[in-house]
């Protein structure tokens, strides 16, 4: 038994055995839509992208959109360049559908001054992403800066000029710097409703001191006012709970021409009170309040404050009228963020907002597919079931067949030791497992057993002229494997490395890929190290 | 003793043979006589069987592209009474305009199911037809762009009702867009309250659903069929690299093919449709079904002990074993995702137990023949 703990055969597979356990029990193991429920759309683009850039670029604008939404655990990923896949844990079909015309469409940007847009994402001519303009992220002092140049249209960059137009106060005087300056802030938006908003007035409360505590997370900063979010949002707000007064609700009346929406939050008001806005003639929109987030931020859409600096205001260098007020058709957003990752981020994060989350390249179609968590949840634990039973069948087959204890326990176990590696591994890449990649892991299973069989009928013959050498006969088994082996790989590979979009076909081949090599190059060789000790004993 | 246990093991799996009655004839005679009289008279059956199944693939009844394939709209659920697909079908033709509606309810001793599939709505094709015109004709002809983004709403309006709200150009086509995509929900909608209405379901009740629009389908398809090819040239590649010798490798990469074959036949007689889930399980197939041909090849060709026709029996009695745990294995999957109405493992598990089914035929009566004759000759001659 000692010289069998000796082997390095037996040592890898005990090595990668406990690499896998340690890597389930940290990572945990994850699981797609099939088991957890929720809602997967395949997102195929017009035409393929051209780099990997542009792949990133495409991604990342669509998990930012998803994002804005408030949606939790949203995973985005391209396969190859022609396909995104977008997955959350939505499967109410109502939101479904809307997260669909979300990815569909294009978001609008607005830039906000005192409750009047200073301009939009169609007045944004293009977005400057060549150091040369400014671009990129410069180390200053303790943190790091992040600019961001862009240009607008001449129309936009007047109205930019007339609007800001001494927008700045003087402050104060510093030797070393100048004079310093107090400036409005623009607010930026995407998809700004057009609607009424109706908050009850505790959570108003609270939404208030949020906003003046300042969220970094979500770009709120500090000292933020409610009012002033308000007005820049360019939609009443009416704060009340739901025995609204008449006062308040002749106020809603009057909104009745100019708006058609209201937008309350989930779960507040009283399904009564709700039923009469709908008959006064509102749609009723309802948007989920996020733990730290101020609800008001997110249901007026807004993503940024952002604050005008001298230069652009015309207050340095000092222009007396505003006729003879330098244009800037070239601005440029400046920030700081804690290190050079942070700025990095925000830097992306606000080029995004300006290409007002719009893609390069148009969305074709997209599939959907979509689980209720419930049968999801069974279905995990029916597949467990299986592979539990599936074990035993297959043990007792060879039982039947062999009646040879010291090779079947050798074989039970190494099938153990496949299961656990595959999933080890799977939970090492942070594989989403679903219902294919469990089949997958089954079916890899079954062929390990088939190669075990091969091995444990070569080292049982009986012939003595035949050579004796349990060696050799071993290297033939493993002629055999090897061929097999191949022949699986040479299938399953094709599907990784073209198989783009094909989402399920990939979770398969995963799974019976690592399944063959840890088969091949770990589980087979300490089997047959194993078969060879305890059949040898016997002969 | 040895002997005698395989033979017990073979009458206790009767039941997997009775299917496939070509092969039972094989297990009546004693083994060891199997390759012993002109065994080269077995070739007929693969060859028949061939001709057969490539007819039932090709021409009737056909392999039927599932909706991952062809687009569509596939909605499963699952209820606690066995429902009458019958009456269901009726029930949402009158209400709906579906083409290629087809329903077919599960019944399991643990649940029931049933399985809406469809590859469209006319109404809503048209609706969607209109939108992509107009988005088609945006940039050329506004004008007539906009109408058709009217029609499409007007179209819509059948599932959800609601006013273009006075858009124009880009913006009217964009709310085409969320009309057409909130009416298409609707309509599911819609069908599952007829099913639960008429069913006495209760709100929560447990359902899946899919949708693959056509163009989607279209890609897949393509890809999937690209893959297949590249998969198949790997093989031979494979294979002959492994061989060096003609005859075995063409014999061993033709056993791969007829198990995609068989299980490409039973699928069209069994109505399980070619999708994303069985297209893996068919490649796999064939890594997984030619273990068998590989081993009989490698021992009849590498070996020089014995004779080659007891080697062949050797290698069956491996085979076999092989095969059969697998079959097991792949029951269990088969029995437990049929019960509990797993879709996607079901597939799975019956296109390999096909495939495998494939392979018994090929590998013990045709491949092992063409090698016995391919090394009796080679002998002979030397």
């Amino acid at each position: 038994m000692r010289d069998l703990f000796k082997s390095w055969k037996i040592i890898l597979l005990l090595v990668f055995l406990f690499i896998s356990v340690l890597s389930i029990s940290f990572n945990g193991l994850r699981y797609g839509i099939d088991f957890n429920g929720g809602t997967q759309f395949q997102i195929h683009l017009e035409k393929p992208l051209t780099s990997s850039a542009e792949i990133a670029q495409v991604t990342s604008i669509i998990s930012h959109r998803l994002d804005w939404t408030g949606l939790k655990d949203t995973k985005v990923t391209a396969w190859g360049n022609e396909f995104i896949i977008a997955q959350v844990a939505e499967t109410d079909p109502e939101q479904v559908e809307k997260i669909e015309l979300l990815l569909k469409k294009q978001g609008k940007f607005e830039a906000v001054l005192e409750g009047k847009t200073i301009f939009s994402g169609s007045d944004i001519l293009h977005i400057f992403k060549d150091t040369s303009k400014g671009y990129g992220i410069l180390k200053q002092g303790d943190g790091v800066e992040w600019r961001l140049p862009f240009l607008l249209s001449e129309e936009a960059a007047q109205r930019f000029t007339e609007m800001t137009f001494h927008k700045c106060t003087i402050t104060g005087f510093d030797e070393a710097q100048g004079k310093t300056y107090d400036c409005e802030k623009t607010y930026f938006f995407i998809d700004r409703p057009k609607a009424v908003i109706l908050v009850p007035p505790t959570l108003y409360q609270k939404d208030k001191d949020l906003l003046l505590a300042g969220n970094f997370v979500e770009n709120i900063p500090l000292g933020t006012d409610i009012d002033e979010l308000i007005l820049n949002a360019q939609t009443p707000l009416i704060s009340t709970d739901s025995n609204i007064s008449d006062l308040d609700k002749n106020k809603l009346i009057g909104y009745l021409g100019e708006f058609e929406n209201i937008i309350v939050p989930v779960d507040v008001y009283s399904d009564e009170f709700l039923l009469d806005l709908n008959a006064l003639g509102f749609k009723v929109i309802k948007i989920s309040p996020e733990e730290g987030i101020p609800w008001i931020w997110t249901a007026a859409g807004a993503k940024e404050v952002i604050s005008l600096s001298e230069d652009v205001t015309n207050m340095s260098p000092y222009i007396e009228d505003v006729k003879d007020a330098k244009r800037y058709s070239e601005l440029v957003i400046r920030g700081f963020g804690s290190d050079e990752q942070d700025a990095l981020d925000k830097l992306s994060n606000i080029s995004i907002l300006l290409e007002s989350g719009s893609l390069p390249i148009g969305v074709e179609s997209i599939g959907k597919e979509t689980i209720s968590p419930n049968l999801g949840g069974e279905f995990l634990f029916i597949v467990t079931l299986m592979g539990i039973i599936a074990l035993f069948v297959v043990v007792l087959v060879l039982f039947i067949r062999y009646r040879e204890p010291k090779l079947i326990l050798p074989i039970a176990f190494t099938m153990f030791s496949e299961v656990v590696l595959i999933l080890g591994f799977a939970s090492f890449i942070k594989w989403n497992l679903d219902l294919a990649s469990l089949a997958g892991i089954i079916a890899a299973v079954g062929t390990g057993v088939d190669d075990q069989i091969i091995i444990a009928d070569e080292l049982l013959r009986k012939e003595s002229d035949y050579e004796t050498s349990f060696v050799n006969r071993v290297k033939r088994a493993f002629f055999i494997i090897f061929a097999a082996a191949a022949t699986s790989l040479v299938t399953m590979f094709p599907i990784i490395l073209f198989g783009f979009g094909l989402g399920k076909l990939v979770g398969f081949a995963i799974t019976t890929i690592s399944g063959v090599l840890i088969g091949v190059l770990i589980t087979r060789p300490a089997f047959s190290e194993i078969a060879k000790y305890l059949l040898s004993g016997k002969n | 003793m040895f002997y005698l246990s395989f033979k017990a093991f073979f009458m206790n799996s009767f039941l997997f043979f009775s299917q496939v009655k070509s092969v039972t004839l094989i297990f009546r005679c004693d083994l060891m006589e199997l390759y012993s009289g002109n065994y080269k008279l077995y070739l007929i059956v693969p060859l028949i069987l061939t001709i057969v199944f490539l007819f039932i693939v090709l021409v009737y009844p056909g392999v039927q592209p599932g909706i991952d394939l062809k687009g569509g709209t596939q909605i499963i659920i699952r209820s606690d009474t066995p429902a009458d697909a019958v009456e269901l079908k009726e029930l949402l033709e009158q209400k709906f305009d579906f083409t290629e509606l087809s329903i077919n309810s599960i019944s399991s001793p643990t649940t029931h199911g049933i399985n809406i599939q469809f590859s469209g709505e006319t109404t809503l094709d048209k609706a969607k037809a209109e939108l992509d015109l107009a988005k088609s004709l945006l940039e050329s002809d506004p004008v007539q762009a906009e109408q058709h983004a009217l029609n499409s709403i007007s179209l819509s309006s059948k599932f959800f009702k609601a006013s273009d709200e006075g858009l124009k150009g880009k913006e009217l086509i964009e709310k085409a867009d969320e009309i057409y995509s909130k009416a298409k929900d609707a309509l599911h909608q819609e069908i599952k309250s007829v099913v639960a209405v008429n069913f006495g379901l209760s709100s929560d009740f447990f359902f899946s659903t899919k949708e693959v629009p056509p163009v989607l389908g279209q890609t897949f398809w393509d890809n999937a069929l690209f893959v297949s090819i590249v998969a198949l040239f790997g093989i031979i590649i494979v294979i002959f690299f492994f061989f060096r010798e003609f005859i075995p490798s063409v014999a061993v990469i033709y056993a791969g093919i007829f198990d995609v074959l068989t299980a490409l036949a039973l699928m069209s007689l069994t109505g399980i449709a070619l999708g994303l889930n069985s297209i893996p399980a068919l490649l796999l197939l064939i890594g997984y079904s030619v273990d068998t041909d590989i081993l009989l090849t490698t021992r009849l060709l590498k070996r020089k002990d014995k004779t080659p026709r007891k080697r062949v029996i050797d290698s069956m009695k491996t085979g076999l074993t092989m095969t059969f745990t697998t079959i097991t294995a792949v029951l269990v999957m088969l029995v437990l995702s049929y019960f509990y109405q797993i879709d996607v493992m079901f597939n799975i598990s019956a296109v390999i137990l096909f495939g495998l089914f494939g392979d018994l035929i090929v590998t013990w009566m045709m491949n092992a023949p063409i090698l016995l004759w391919y090394v009796e000759r080679k002998a002979k001659k030397a």
